[in-house]
Parts: structure tokens; sequence; C-alpha cells
């Protein structure tokens, strides 16, 4: 029981760490296009190949874009309040997936805002894109930490068994 | 019973082949990492369709992760021939962004001058290291939520505890 809250506690630092640094690097971008213009490059191109960075659907800062469109920004934002809310939510326990039902539903926002834009039926504005990803991205962490800790238990296995 | 477990690569390689692809291609791509996500979905679906065991969702972990990987090497691959055509697609959008330019803050156009640029063999394999990166970890995060739809429904692993006990509570 102990080693299962040892388990979660480490993979919930580690979320939480992680979610920070992404934040921090998508804000970082267009701060530090003036005074380091090569790492804010960097960060540009390194979050290229994961979000669109149309201009016209990201955030500005300092007169430059964020790394990511108002989507992205809203799921990666969600991930870190997702993250800080879990122990007070399911503590470290051992983890469990959250209900079908609750999932549905927290992507009914994000699905439609989605599918309406693809499918050229209306062009949300920004701020109910980057709601919409807000409330997705928060429920992340309680999948991540579940599929980790599993990760972990059965690699763990598998070594034990070897040895 | 890990004996019995299926084999990870084939969903993996198309689940991360078509999430490559769709990530790839100008327009399509405007879906971001969903893409990524939902390849890894698929990926799990592919894997838990024929299991004849309860997978758990380490499983779905690991065959998001590798579905990731795959589809940053397919998304490199496809970025190729396609640079030029997303060069010009972004070329366009600035045009036309350029219209509401006094509205916009100074020196927004120039920060997509950028991806014009030549690339390396070098720069290509950074970036396919990092893209790699981040797609596993997105894709491992796809492939959880995807067990979690589809992982459940095989009760007949002998002493396999339920996939996800939460779905009994309110």
């Amino acid at each position: 029981m102990k080693k299962d809250l040892n388990a979660v506690l480490i993979i919930w630092l580690l979320a939480l760490l992680g979610g920070f640094l992404w934040n921090a690097a998508l804000f970082a971008a267009p701060l530090l296009k003036r005074s380091s213009p090569v790492v804010s490059a960097l960060i540009y191109a390194a979050f290229s190949p994961v979000c669109h960075q149309v201009p016209e659907r990201c955030l500005f800062i300092h007169g430059s874009p964020l790394a990511v469109c108002g989507r992205c920004l809203g799921i990666y934002l969600g991930f870190s309040a997702g993250t800080i809310l879990y122990p007070f939510l399911r503590r470290f326990s051992k983890p469990f997936l959250p209900a079908t039902s609750i999932f549905i539903l927290v992507s009914l926002p994000i699905g439609l805002d989605t599918a309406g834009n693809f499918l050229g039926l209306w062009t949300s504005p920004l701020g109910p894109r980057l709601v919409a990803g807000l409330i997705w991205g928060s429920i992340l962490p309680f999948y991540l930490i579940t599929g980790f800790y599993e990760a972990g238990q059965r690699l763990n296995r598998k070594f034990r068994l070897k040895s | 019973m890990n004996d019995q477990k299926p084999n990870m690569l084939p969903p993996a390689l198309i689940g991360g082949a078509i999430a490559g692809v769709l990530s790839g291609i100008p327009f399509l791509n405007c879906l971001c990492c969903l893409w990524i996500i939902g390849g890894s979905v698929l990926a799990t679906y592919l894997l838990t369709k024929d299991s004849p065991i309860s997978l758990t969702s380490g499983d779905g972990a690991i065959v998001g992760a590798l579905a990731g990987i795959v589809a940053a090497v397919v998304d490199s691959l496809v970025g190729i021939p396609l640079h030029g055509l997303n060069v010009a697609v972004m070329r366009r959008m600035m045009e036309r962004l350029s219209e509401f330019a006094e509205e916009m803050p100074s020196g927004w156009e120039n920060w997509i001058g950028r991806t014009g640029g030549g690339a390396s063999i070098a720069m290509f394999l950074v970036g396919l290291f990092i893209s790699a990166a981040i797609f596993a970890a997105l894709g491992a995060l796809g492939g959880i939520v995807g067990m979690s739809l589809f992982g459940k429904k095989k009760a007949q692993g002998a002493g396999i505890a339920p996939q996800n006990p939460s779905d009994c509570q309110p």
C-alpha cells in the first residue's frame, strides 16, 4: 500500500513538473523572442509538429504569438490544472481511470467545437477554443497517472520475473 | 498470462502511420495533437479487438507511446515533400492576416519567417528526436484513454481485476 502511495506520488510530481515546464516553454517562446531569438525559434520549432501555430488562432504576448494555438494552450493549461487538483480528488491511493461517461461529457465541448470548425459549419473565436481545451485537458492527468502507474507495475513484474 | 499478450507492433504501426500522415498534411493538421491522440486510441482499439485477455491502461500507454513514435517518423517523412506547400499555405495566410495588421500587435508578421529556412540532415534528425519525444508522450496519453474506452470488455483473463472500477461509481 505504501509502495502504491510512493509510486503515485512520484508519477504525480513528474506530471506536475512536466506540465509546468511544458507550459513555461509555451510562454517563453514569445517572451524570449527579443532577448534570446535562437532559443525562442527552437521552442517554436519544437512545438510546430503538434500544432499548426496559425497566428490568428494564437494568443499574443509582447507582440508575438504563443508557441501553440488557443485550443492546444487550453489543453496544456487544463492538464496542469487537473494535475494540481488530482491529490484533492483522488489522494495518492491506487489510481483508477475516470468513468467513460465523464470522459464523454468533458469531450463534448472540444469535440463539437473541433468538428464544427473542421467541417466549416462555424468559426469559433479564441475564447471558446481555449475553454473547450481547458475542460478536456483537465481530465487527462487522471488517465496519465493511472496509465503510467500500471505500466510501471507491469515493467516491475517483468523485471522481477526475469531476475 | 503475459505470454498471451498480443503483439503491440502492428496496431502501433497502423495507428501511428495514420496519425503521422494526417498531422503532416496542411489544412488537415489544424487538429494539432488530437490526431496523435486519435491515432493512439485507434492503435489501442486494434490491440484490444483481437486480444484474448484483458489489458491494462499500462498496455495502452506502451502501445500509444509506440504509435506516437511511429507517427513522428511518418510525420517527418510526409513533411519533406510537403515542405514547400506548407510554406506557401502559411504565406497565403500571412497575406490574408495582413489585412488586419492595424489590429494586430507589431512584429507578428515576422515570426513565421523561420519556416521558410532550409533544413540540414542534422536539424532534421534533431527535429525528429524532439517530435518523437513529444508524440510519444501524447501517444501514451491517447493509448491510456483508448484502453479506458475499449480495454474493459474482455472478462476471460484469469484473475485479472476489472480495468475501470470507477465505472461502477456515479
